[in-house]
């Protein structure tokens, strides 16, 4: 046992055997790390706490100035370019037709209604002119085979 | 920032559950104050406990227990997980604990590792002749185990304390204070020795006055 001991001692390094032994003598000395177990610890006091809370949020990371400003100066500027687009107002009304002389004719004048009909039919304000009924009856081509 | 002190500690040998740890790590990682605050809650009686019995003055063991946290509070990037954050936190206490003392001296200076007065006397650890177990740790004994761990040099207070009193594993021992497992081991054996020298001492004589 001296040996390793002396080893021990010095912080030499051991051969397995002696390491085996030592190995050995540690767990024949368990019993003290119960009696080390059953120290009780000592806790901080509150003001302790709140000093070190205090210490904490004086290196917790600051944002850079920049950083605040960005999204600062970018709300305001969605915000008054929303107001321009909300409550500038607009000229929604067509304007005026001017119509000349020559669109005052009848054929221009049917060709424009055409137009807007048609147009409105695309649009989908106005359906297209239902197909008259004529009254006609259905041309029955089996007749015609069996005649 | 509201770090409000929990009621939720730590005893000694009891660890947080691994996937509870992992979380309380990624709240602290994501630089949740709370997460943060529960940290400190888990682990300031023990820090300061191991930090209290490696310097010996009481309101310097206070700020380094504070150093610690707030060392641990600006490393968490850098903390890669892969030891446990007990051991992460013990390893920083250490570190604090031997730079205060190389700066300031406070530790005795450690020579053939102080065991001249710890270990000339070979104790015969199988013998026993004190059972720990049976021993009421009145405030006296307390008192006499506090002593003899304050009297051991820093070497081999830093291995009793971290196996012993914080269940840290050779390895984890060894990591942390950069030596090989062996001299762990050599160490612990020393600093047990002496810790059961001075016990056996305490309780003879005791014996002695109550004949």
């Amino acid at each position: 046992m001296n040996q390793w001991n002396e080893k021990a001692r010095k912080e030499l390094p051991m051969d397995m055997e002696e390491m085996l032994a030592l190995d050995e003598a540690l767990n024949q000395s368990e019993s003290v790390k119960s009696v080390l177990s059953s120290l009780t610890d000592e806790e901080p006091s509150l003001a302790w706490r709140s000093e070190l809370n205090e210490k904490i949020a004086s290196i917790k990371p600051r944002r850079p100035k920049l950083a605040l400003w960005v999204p600062i100066s970018a709300s305001a500027i969605a915000a008054a370019t929303l107001a321009i687009v909300l409550f500038i107002p607009r000229n929604t009304e067509r304007p005026a037709e001017v119509l000349s002389q020559s669109d005052r004719s009848v054929e221009a004048l049917i060709l424009r209604s055409h137009r807007e009909a048609e147009a409105a039919t695309v649009l989908g304000v106005a359906s297209p002119t239902p197909t008259r009924n004529t009254g006609s009856q259905v041309f029955d081509w089996s007749k015609l085979e069996q005649s | 920032m509201s770090l409000g002190g929990g009621v939720i500690r730590l005893n000694v040998n009891q660890r947080p559950e691994p996937h509870a740890e992992a979380a309380l790590l990624a709240g602290c990682k994501r630089r949740d104050d709370a997460a943060f605050a529960r940290l400190i809650d888990l682990y300031q009686a023990r820090v300061f406990g191991f930090v209290r019995r490696m310097i010996r003055d009481e309101e310097e063991a206070r700020d380094v227990t504070q150093e610690v946290f707030i060392r641990a509070y600006q490393a968490l990037d850098r903390f890669d997980g892969r030891a446990s954050l007990r051991t992460w936190l013990f390893r920083i206490a250490y570190n604090l604990c031997i730079d205060r003392a190389r700066r300031a001296e406070r530790f005795p200076i450690p020579h053939q590792l102080d065991t001249e007065n710890e270990s000339d006397e070979v104790c015969d650890t199988t013998l026993g002749h004190w059972n720990p177990e049976q021993v009421v740790l009145n405030t006296e004994l307390r008192d006499v185990i506090e002593g003899a761990i304050g009297s051991m040099s820093e070497k081999l207070r830093t291995v009793l304390l971290l196996h012993d009193r914080e269940d840290m594993a050779y390895e984890e021992i060894a990591a942390t204070i950069d030596v090989p497992v062996g001299t762990v081991k050599s160490r612990l054996f020393l600093a047990r020795q002496a810790l059961q020298q001075r016990i056996g001492v305490y309780l003879n004589s005791s014996s002695e006055e109550i004949r």
